[in-house]
């Protein structure tokens, strides 16, 4: 026990303090993250219903125009738009924890855009390290996301298939010395015999399953997120208060648009480059958009389905809260299935399908699109009306019963 | 593998927690070979296949030199050719072809390229020279041949100092595998863990956070302006030795965390008043092997000063060489080999009896030039370095990007913490700390580090020698 002492004594030291170090990391200055989470932090009394969701809420949800189409039917709600572009679905549920956490009284409605629930990390290295890959990444999150890989379907990855024989001779030749004239295509003896072994085939498992490389990335990720690796600079301008201010939204729009970002006034070449992607093949999103209302009546067994967990967990957190939670997809131009079948077998005990173009045409109209899944002001005024009426409809059944 | 990593972090604790778990020293030493060639192995398999040649030659090679054995001269040939024939062949063969064709094709003579793609092994200079120095202190005598294959084959693959230093001596490490380790006699903890930590300080947060602004300068120096240049380079100043003396100072902690000494290769070199004072200082386990391996053999210092300087200048040379098969090395070398040469017969004394810290200025100026021949891609690339840091050459206009003025401060500010633990001694002292607060602080030192770690890895820069 004495010889440990030392040890025991120096864990007693870095734990608390790195711990200490993790949770001075302030949340990512990206997309509006920090500037939509602290307004709505310092206001959160005023609002009796929050969204959560991708970029088809943040830049599709306008809470003004929202509140008063509710007035107008006689529901007095304040809502605000925590939408963040390019929220994945473990962030988005880091964001509903989080609101959940801080949940004032008054607050009553929490709209929360369906996802896909998937874990696999897409991106290189330097999006891997991101502040916003890594706010979320809390211990609880992480065993999520740990068990999310898990569930997910095998992939096809580790499959087995025939490869050249790795003998030792054609091993140097192909690793230590490839001279071009060594390979299978050279003509004379060692040619020859480079397309002799070549042709020995042995079985082999193909590249790695992605599932462990995410998991290990998430893994990676939660050690970072609880040491703040990386971080000191973050924190020490978070401190200081001198980290710079996001450009958009400021605190002035977010008073005036309730955390809507209007696309229309959007400046960046990435967004333009989009834009006009999108206008150049308007063709091919008319038909992807033909194609969604078939898409949407795929038959998917939801028994089991790993998504159901999630979406449950999602729904008793709220309600655990006094929460009720809503559920919707946005009038983007994928199909979701597994949404409309999770909410015919009641685990999403409310849900509004706008990706419905036979319903809902003028949410699909390319001139009220700025982009394949993202609405101009003018298609964000009629997506909120329309949604302002579907949770209108359900406040007044509410009501009734 | 890096040390800086995390899963290195995970081998280590399971080499470390099995190696002491084992009572026999004989198992110890097997299973340090294995994690050795584990962690050779997971660069890239193919390695070990050349590392384990080299150890096999040498084994035959070592026994056959013996005093006393027939032939011995011959073995010490064997190992020569065979190690330095490796080595010529991974490192060197396309710049001699290149360099053999760009030169017959300069005269008139109409060739083709003959260069291959070869694969160079990680830090196949550096276990090349170890293993040379085993057969060559047994043909001198001064050390006997191995009783085992295995405690050889560790001696040349030990996992903390075989891809960058420092350079081993067999008769340095040797006899430290034939006594057995203990952990109270020989595993110096608390400087251990310092060193550790320091090396991975200097190579994780220093190093590696500078290495994206010097790749971005020194792969187009062209697109920068002169102030970024000179920033950069003084930048790779600081990357350079927070790299290359971080791995030897983390090489040194593992292995006195295993109960083995490893040689100290860095003593502060940006202290030094003259070249020769500097290489005293730096990677001082190479130049000590060349020392004694090239330099004394052809006579050192005790000819005139003509030769001595002929010896000097070859040395230097060769050390260029050494570091790289380019063009920019052997200019690197042919440098230093000048410095030597005219330090060489009263300036170097001169330099550290002069006013102002001339020695100093000098030593630190120089060497920031003769560095950035070093990290060129190629001579092209330096001429372009220089142009731009000078402000001669056709691309002297053009220049559009430019880095923070911060990054410079960064710079300076490392020179005054570097100077700080230089003068307050504080890697010897720490030795001397009770232990409890030894076990605190290093507890706080390494949750206040962390946060400072750069986001991403860099391959250590000598990896590549």
């Amino acid at each position: 026990m004495r010889r440990l002492a030392p040890v025991l004594l120096f864990l007693a030291v870095f734990v608390p303090t790195s711990l200490l170090m993790g949770a001075l990391v302030p949340w990512p200055s990206e997309y509006g993250v920090r500037s939509k989470w602290e307004y709505w932090q310092a206001h959160k009394t005023e609002f009796d219903a929050v969204f959560v969701g991708s970029s088809a809420t943040s830049y599709g949800l306008i809470p003004p125009d929202i509140d008063r189409e509710l007035a107008a039917r006689g529901h007095e709600l304040r809502t605000f738009n925590l939408g963040i572009g390019g929220m994945t679905e473990f962030e988005a549920d880091h964001m509903v924890r989080a609101v959940l956490d801080e949940a004032p009284p008054n607050l009553k409605y929490l709209l929360i855009e369906v996802s896909g629930w998937g874990a696999r990390v897409y991106g290189g290295k330097q999006a891997h390290l991101s502040p916003r890959l890594l706010y979320w990444h809390t211990p609880e999150m992480t065993l999520d996301a740990l068990r999310a890989c898990f569930r997910g379907d095998r992939p096809d990855a580790g499959a087995w298939y025939l490869e050249p024989l790795p003998l030792l001779w054609n091993a140097f030749l192909a690793n230590f010395v490839v001279a071009g004239e060594a390979g299978p295509e050279a003509e004379g003896t060692a040619g020859a015999w480079n397309r002799f072994l070549a042709g020995l085939r042995l079985p082999v498992r193909s590249d790695e399953d992605w599932r462990l490389a995410s998991a290990r990335l998430h893994a990676e990720l939660c050690l970072h997120e609880l040491t703040g690796k990386g971080q000191g600079a973050r924190i020490v301008s978070g401190l200081l208060g001198l980290d710079a201010a996001e450009v958009l939204p400021t605190a002035a729009e977010l008073r005036r648009e309730g955390g809507y970002i209007d696309l229309d006034h959007i400046e960046g070449d990435e967004w333009q480059a989009w834009r006009a992607e999108f206008l150049g093949d308007l063709e091919g999103y008319t038909q992807r958009v033909r194609a969604i209302t078939a898409a949407n009546e795929q038959p998917i067994p939801v028994e089991g389905h790993s998504a159901a967990y999630w979406f449950t967990k999602q729904v008793e957190a709220a309600r655990a809260k006094g929460v009720e939670p809503i559920f919707y997809f946005g009038p983007r131009t994928a199909s979701s299935p597994l949404a409309y079948r999770l909410a015919e077998a009641g685990v999403l005990p409310t849900f509004f399908g706008f990706n419905r173009p036979e319903r809902y045409p003028a949410l699909y109209r390319f001139e009220n699109h700025f982009d394949e899944n993202h609405l101009t002001r003018s298609g964000a005024e009629i997506f909120s009306k329309l949604l302002a009426d579907a949770l209108a409809d359900h406040l007044d059944a509410e009501r009734k019963e | 593998m890096l040390f800086v990593e995390l899963r290195f972090f995970f081998v280590f604790a399971v080499a470390f927690a099995v190696y002491w778990s084992l009572r026999s020293d004989r198992w110890r030493k097997l299973w340090l070979l294995a994690v050795s060639y584990f962690v050779y192995g997971s660069w890239d398999w193919r390695y070990l296949l050349l590392i384990l040649a080299s150890t096999v030659l040498d084994w035959f090679a070592g026994n056959g030199a013996a005093p006393g054995k027939p032939h011995r001269k011959a073995w010490l040939w064997a190992s020569l050719v065979g190690n330095l024939g490796m080595l010529g062949f991974f490192k060197y063969y396309n710049f001699f072809v290149e360099s053999g064709s760009d030169l017959l094709r300069w005269l008139g003579f109409g060739v083709d390229d003959y260069t291959l793609a070869i694969l160079l092994p990680v830090g196949i200079s550096f276990y090349t020279f170890q293993t040379l120095s085993y057969t060559i202190d047994i043909y001198r005598g001064k050390l006997e041949p191995s009783e085992r294959f295995t405690d050889l084959a560790l001696f040349v693959a030990f996992f903390p100092q075989l891809v960058a230093g420092p350079i081993v001596r067999a008769v340095q490490f040797m006899p430290q595998l034939t006594e057995k380790r203990t952990w109270a006699q020989h595993v110096p903890v608390r400087s251990s863990l310092a060193i550790f930590l320091y090396g991975f300080v200097k190579k994780s947060v220093v190093s590696d956070q500078f290495a994206p602004i010097i790749d971005q300068v020194f792969s187009d120096a062209g697109a920068h302006d002169s102030v970024s240049v000179w920033i950069a380079t003084l930048l790779f100043q600081v990357q350079v030795y927070c790299d290359f003396s971080g791995y030897s100072d983390m090489a040194i902690g593992l292995a006195g965390l295993l109960g083995y000494s490893l040689p100290r290769n860095f003593l502060f070199p940006y202290f030094a008043r003259s070249f020769t004072n500097f290489w005293q200082r730096w990677h001082m386990t190479l130049g000590a092997w060349f020392m004694d391996y090239i330099y004394f053999p052809m006579g050192g210092s005790r000819g005139s000063l003509t030769r001595t300087r002929v010896n000097l200048f070859t040395i230097f040379l060769i050390s260029g060489l050494w570091h790289g098969a380019a063009w920019t090395f052997v200019i690197f070398g042919i440098c230093h080999g000048l410095f030597a040469v005219v330090e060489r017969g009263g300036f170097k004394e001169w330099l550290s009896r002069a006013p102002l810290r001339l020695g100093f200025v000098y030593t630190n100026v120089l060497w920031l030039h003769t560095m950035t021949i070093f990290r060129a891609d190629d001579m092209h690339a330096c001429a372009h370095l220089f142009g731009r840091m000078y402000g001669f050459g056709a691309d002297a206009a053009g220049a559009t990007l430019s880095i923070s003025r911060w990054w410079a401060l960064a710079a300076l500010g490392f020179f005054v913490v570097h100077a700080f633990m230089y003068k307050l001694e504080v890697l010897e002292r720490s030795a001397k700390v009770p232990v409890y607060v030894f076990a605190a602080l290093y507890g706080l030192a390494w949750a206040l580090v962390i946060p400072w770690i750069a986001s991403d890895y860099t391959p250590f820069i000598y990896f590549q020698f």
